[in-house]
């Protein structure tokens, strides 16, 4: 129960950070932070698959009424969580992952963070910018969007990971 | 049965993603076609009641170039106004000229959010349906053409922005009259692009490009941009005119709609011959 309310909460935090702080920024280049799928990223390793899909889902058409989108961020973070599933259970260690593990960077480590978290935003961003700009600006504009993306977005989860988790381990950095 | 409703819970995960993905992707692609009936956006709702409390606090911001323009507008039309005169013979009598009817009025609205990076940009302005505001209606402001009217609901509208896919607007140089349609080539806030000026005839750099005021959504001789590039398109008679748009859309605050007071008669008219 305390754990429902807590995600409940981290839910509407990480909207609130996305519509008012994100979302306003401008970037050169044009390209965006879409730092909102830090939230699908954290839930833990044993999270209902069908239900991830659904909280993806709300979360994505929360922002497509922010930003007149029209259902492209509810498409992307969907795959997002099909994505997560299949690479998280690609990278899972030899004897499993702990019954209270959850995969972020305190508990999981650089190595398999990095690995997992790269892999996932870049299809995420893929699916995205495809989507929206493909049509329109080609095709070495549209990868220029997605590695630039990819990149910033990467390092603000991580970077806000490391800022805000309660019992870092020092060896580990 | 056992087997069919096994092999459904074993394909349950891979189902429930394409129903939502086909869900949002029926959305995505058909929000140009059926705008009435898709998703939430940034008119319904709270998140018009979020936008516009942010738009409380961030609308001061811009007052003091508000200002200016607004005094730049007032001088201009002092300067018209018949006060300003002096009559230079004193046995003309104005009479109430009736041979000019009004045509279009205009409906102002507050920007309360503007995009400029997306693939498709729109500005939600705060006013709706019970300020007479309805879909396909253009949209302006003082520096020149902004949109059309993409949604409308009670209190707010959506516009959709020069800097959007199949914007599509019927537009003419300003000099040689010369008629070319307005788009957008995606990428940057402060480039446009028209195509359909054959290319025998002469461009000058800095032309002034305004719209045709076809259809009656917007009024002939709207400012749209200025040329700021001419180049050859490849295998075709055109040129592939570059612009700067007469509005900077990362700097809008006001616009104002476009309202074509004889709309029906025209439309009876034109769709008489079809």
């Amino acid at each position: 129960m305390k754990d429902l309310l807590l995600y409940l909460f981290g839910f509407v935090l990480t909207l609130v950070v996305q519509i008012f702080f994100f979302d306003k920024m401008v970037l050169p280049g044009g390209f965006i932070i879409s730092y909102y799928i830090s939230f699908i990223l954290i839930l833990p390793f044993n999270t209902n698959r069908l239900l991830l899909l659904v909280i993806a889902f709300i979360m994505g058409i929360c922002l497509d009424a922010m930003n007149d989108t029209f259902g492209l961020h509810a498409s992307s973070s969907v795959f997002l969580a099909w994505l997560r599933t299949y690479i998280y259970r690609w990278s899972e260690p030899v004897i499993g992952y702990g019954e209270n593990q959850r995969p972020n960077l305190t508990e999981m480590g650089w190595n398999w963070t990095l690995k997992t978290y790269t892999i996932i935003v870049f299809g995420f961003y893929i699916w995205f910018y495809v989507l929206s700009f493909l049509r329109i600006i080609g095709t070495w504009f549209t990868l220029q969007k997605i590695l630039l993306s990819t990149v910033s977005t990467l390092l603000v989860i991580l970077l806000i990971q490391v800022l805000y988790s309660r019992k870092m381990n020092k060896n580990e950095l | 049965m056992q087997n069919v409703l096994s092999l459904f819970r074993y394909l349950r995960f891979s189902l429930s993603f394409l129903v939502l993905q086909a869900v949002s992707l029926y959305f995505y692609f058909t929000s140009e076609l059926y705008p009435s009936m898709h998703f939430a956006n940034s008119t319904s709702g709270i998140s018009s009641w979020i936008i516009e409390a942010q738009n409380n606090y961030t609308r001061y911001f811009g007052l003091v170039h508000e200002n200016e323009k607004l005094q730049k507008s007032y001088k201009m039309l002092l300067e018209i106004s018949p006060k300003n005169y002096t009559r230079l013979a004193p046995d003309l009598i104005k009479i109430n000229d009736t041979t000019y009817k009004q045509t279009y009025s205009f409906i102002k609205g507050d920007v309360l959010r503007a995009t400029t990076h997306k693939a498709n940009n729109f500005i939600t302005a705060n006013i709706g349906k019970i300020h007479g505001v309805q879909r396909g209606m253009g949209v302006i402001n003082q520096d020149g053409l902004v949109g059309y009217v993409y949604d409308a609901s009670e209190h707010y509208c959506l516009v959709k922005t020069l800097l959007s896919e199949n914007i599509n607007i019927d537009v003419s140089l300003n000099k040689s009259g010369q008629f070319g349609l307005l788009k957008w080539p995606g990428m940057k806030s402060d480039l446009i692009s028209i195509t359909g000026i054959p290319n025998d005839i002469k461009v000058e750099m800095g032309e002034l490009v305004v719209t045709r005021g076809t259809g009656g959504v917007f009024p002939r001789g709207i400012a749209v941009g200025r040329v700021r590039a001419t180049e050859f398109s490849e295998g075709e008679s055109n040129w592939d005119l570059r612009l700067k748009p007469s509005v900077n859309f990362n700097a809008i605050s006001c616009v104002f709609i476009v309202n074509h007071l004889m709309k029906e008669e025209l439309h009876e008219l034109e769709s008489s011959v079809e």
